[in-house]
């Protein structure tokens, strides 16, 4: 495998006493696509806003390395960040209407960025954004460059969001829920879309979903969270076809393809409503197998696989 | 039970335009059933529940409950029946008051329909919170107390406490974490086999639908385009809209992937309707007859309805199972 353009390292993230990210762990090759899958008080959203230092206060890194090109992310002074937010590093959020500025054209939104981050004339940027609206498939992309967010449908607008997000040729994509907001159809035109020009630009990718069809349909690799903590990871295909971890176990088999009997396999129980509080598994308390005492104590890593780990105390690692 | 017959809203623009959000929709819920209505959004699927209750205006058409048409009914009239057909909303935070007691918003439809005297009101409320999973003491707590799924819970004993015979659910499990959602889909299902509720179960998730409905009604632009027994639904459907559906919800499985959209652009603005057919603008299979001949549903085999004309004629697109 190539070197990885991004490498994250015991990232903790707190909001007074929660870790509502606690020590997690990931790399992230160029042209791969890293899910990031977990329900609401997982962290995923904060582990992604981390990743350009946007932790809203009162939260704070507390630890860890962000290693972007081998450089660290957490070193670097508050003005040395301008060029990667956006740049190195951009991000599309579910969204779009709330992340576009309704009173500027589309066309001049995009343009913002180019001038900021590739030093181009008014001209030339402006011409630049009809080539990013032409790459993101928008018919006529010179007269919807003059439209404003409202005239356009919302797979349009997450369309234009991704022009925003590429414009800076960035290294990697950070994904937020990016369909989430869309119906069926479009998501697909969507997911299609992110795929293709990933491919064109060797673009890596951070996907984050709660939604484990998207997961499948787009990731290479996927890292479990809940409650804060990284509970597995392994390639898109181990995962689906051998979770180890209770909670990826029981995930999976609450959908409505893997029903029994006509009935849901449901997990009893719902996720923290304040995670980041307990030292060991934070599903424990919803863990048919769980045992206290040992549960509460923090997480081992099992390597269940190559490059499949999970982290609970009551799987054992398959003998060599 | 419920018989909807050829019903429309539609909302006046000024200038003389308007939205046509439901189109003339004909379908019935029997008891114990569940009819699952689904589309993308501004297909009219929620504004056709909503017309039902009378929540919204209907242009025309009518809405027979057990042969009452409710439509026409006055508001006096109307209460009587009211009360057998109830409403669970997608949002569990958005349709429950903060400053009201769990026990006050139960009690609430009992005290409107006058049911009972204090004390039997607050026997029901214990009563309606164990029916959905939770403990009678939560009565005195307020909503902010309650996660998500919980809430939800609480939306349906509200939904119960007059004993429906006809539940209306809008995205009930939509908002909810995917480890919850399972518990309030089978809570549901508990509760239709014991009293044979009628569901008309509203939802864009097409694997969810395919687990909780008997039958399917696709919507697209306010028109229903396909109703069939779901199991007939999702292993030979008919209409390429349908189709095109199924095939762009993405599968829980890695080996299944998808290298291209099957179905490009947008849902066209139900301002400005395509003439003929309305799927034609977006259908793989659209030809000039399409854009002239406004096709009504037509039954294609025993409780199987679709509005494409030519669905004998296209070719099969391979459909997950």
């Amino acid at each position: 495998m190539s070197e990885p353009i991004l490498e994250v390292q015991d990232l903790t993230v707190a909001f007074g006493g929660a870790k509502v990210v606690d020590s997690v762990s990931f790399t992230l090759a160029p042209g791969e696509t890293l899910g990031i899958v977990g329900e609401s008080g997982s962290g995923k959203s904060m582990t992604a806003l981390s990743l350009l230092r946007l932790v809203p206060e009162p939260g704070k890194i507390v630890s860890g390395k962000i290693l972007l090109g081998g450089q660290d992310l957490l070193a670097l002074p508050e003005k040395a960040l301008r060029g990667v937010r956006g740049g190195k590093i951009a991000m599309i959020f579910q969204d779009p209407m709330t992340s576009l500025n309704p009173v500027f054209s589309v066309g001049e939104q995009i343009a913002e960025v180019v001038r900021l981050h590739r030093r181009l004339g008014r001209a030339d940027a402006k011409n630049a954004a009809i080539e990013a609206l032409r790459q993101v498939k928008i018919p006529d992309p010179a007269r919807r460059a003059r439209q404003f967010p409202h005239e356009l449908s919302g797979g349009m607008r997450q369309r234009v969001m991704i022009a925003i997000a590429l414009a800076a040729e960035p290294q990697v994509l950070l994904a937020d829920e990016p369909t989430t907001a869309l119906d069926v159809t479009v998501q697909a035109q969507i997911l299609a879309l992110i795929r293709e020009l990933q491919k064109e630009r060797g673009m890596a990718v951070v996907m984050i979903t709660h939604d484990l069809g998207v997961v499948a349909e787009t990731c290479d690799r996927v890292l479990v969270l809940y409650g804060g903590k990284v509970l597995e990871q392994a390639s898109a295909s181990d995962l689906f076809a051998r979770p180890v971890h209770p909670y990826t176990r029981g995930l999976l088999a609450s959908l409505p393809e893997n029903a029994v009997d006509g009935r849901l396999v449901a997990i009893p129980g719902q996720p923290p409503l304040r995670p980041g509080l307990l030292a060991g598994c934070p599903f424990a308390p919803r863990c048919e197998r769980a045992r206290p005492g040992l549960c509460d104590t923090p997480l081992p890593r099992v390597a269940v696989g190559d490059g499949h780990t999970a982290f609970c105390h009551r799987i054992e690692a398959p003998d060599a | 039970m419920l018989e909807v017959q050829s019903l429309s809203v539609y909302f006046p623009l000024g200038g003389g335009r308007v939205v046509r959000a439901v189109d003339g929709v004909s379908f019935s819920v029997g008891r114990g059933e569940t009819l699952g209505l689904v589309g993308e959004s501004g297909c009219g699927k929620s504004t056709t529940a909503r017309a039902i209750l009378k929540l919204i205006p209907a242009t025309g058409g009518s809405v027979r409950f057990d042969g009452t048409d409710l439509l026409t009914l006055s508001d006096a009239d109307l209460r009587p029946v009211r009360r057998k057909i109830q409403m669970v909303f997608q949002d569990p935070y958005a349709s429950l008051s903060p400053r009201r007691s769990i026990g006050q918003i139960l009690a609430e439809p009992l005290e409107i329909h006058g049911v009972g005297g204090k004390l039997e009101r607050e026997a029901r409320v214990g009563t309606l919170l164990s029916q959905v999973g939770l403990s009678p003491g939560v009565a005195t707590r307020y909503p902010h107390e309650f996660s998500g799924g919980q809430r939800q819970r609480i939306g349906i004993a509200r939904a119960l406490a007059l004993d429906p015979e006809l539940l209306i659910l809008d995205e009930p499990v939509s908002a909810l974490d995917i480890s919850v959602r399972a518990q309030v889909v089978n809570l549901l299902a508990d509760l239709q086999k014991e009293r044979q509720i009628g569901y008309l179960f509203v939802g864009h998730d097409l694997s969810l639908i395919r687990h909780v409905a008997h039958r399917v009604a696709v919507m697209y632009l306010g028109r229903i385009v396909e109703l069939a027994p779901a199991a007939r639904l999702y292993s030979a459907p008919s209409h390429p809209y349908t189709r095109s559906l199924l095939a762009s919800a993405p599968a829980p499985d890695p080996s299944r992937r998808r290298e291209q959209a099957p179905l490009e652009g947008d849902p066209p603005s139900p301002i400005n309707l395509p003439s003929g057919c309305r799927f034609r603008t977006r259908c793989p299979h659209a030809r000039e007859e399409c854009a002239s001949v406004d096709p009504p549903l037509a039954e294609i085999a025993p409780g199987h309805f679709s509005a494409c004309p030519f669905w004998q004629e296209l070719t099969v697109i391979p459909q997950p199972q």
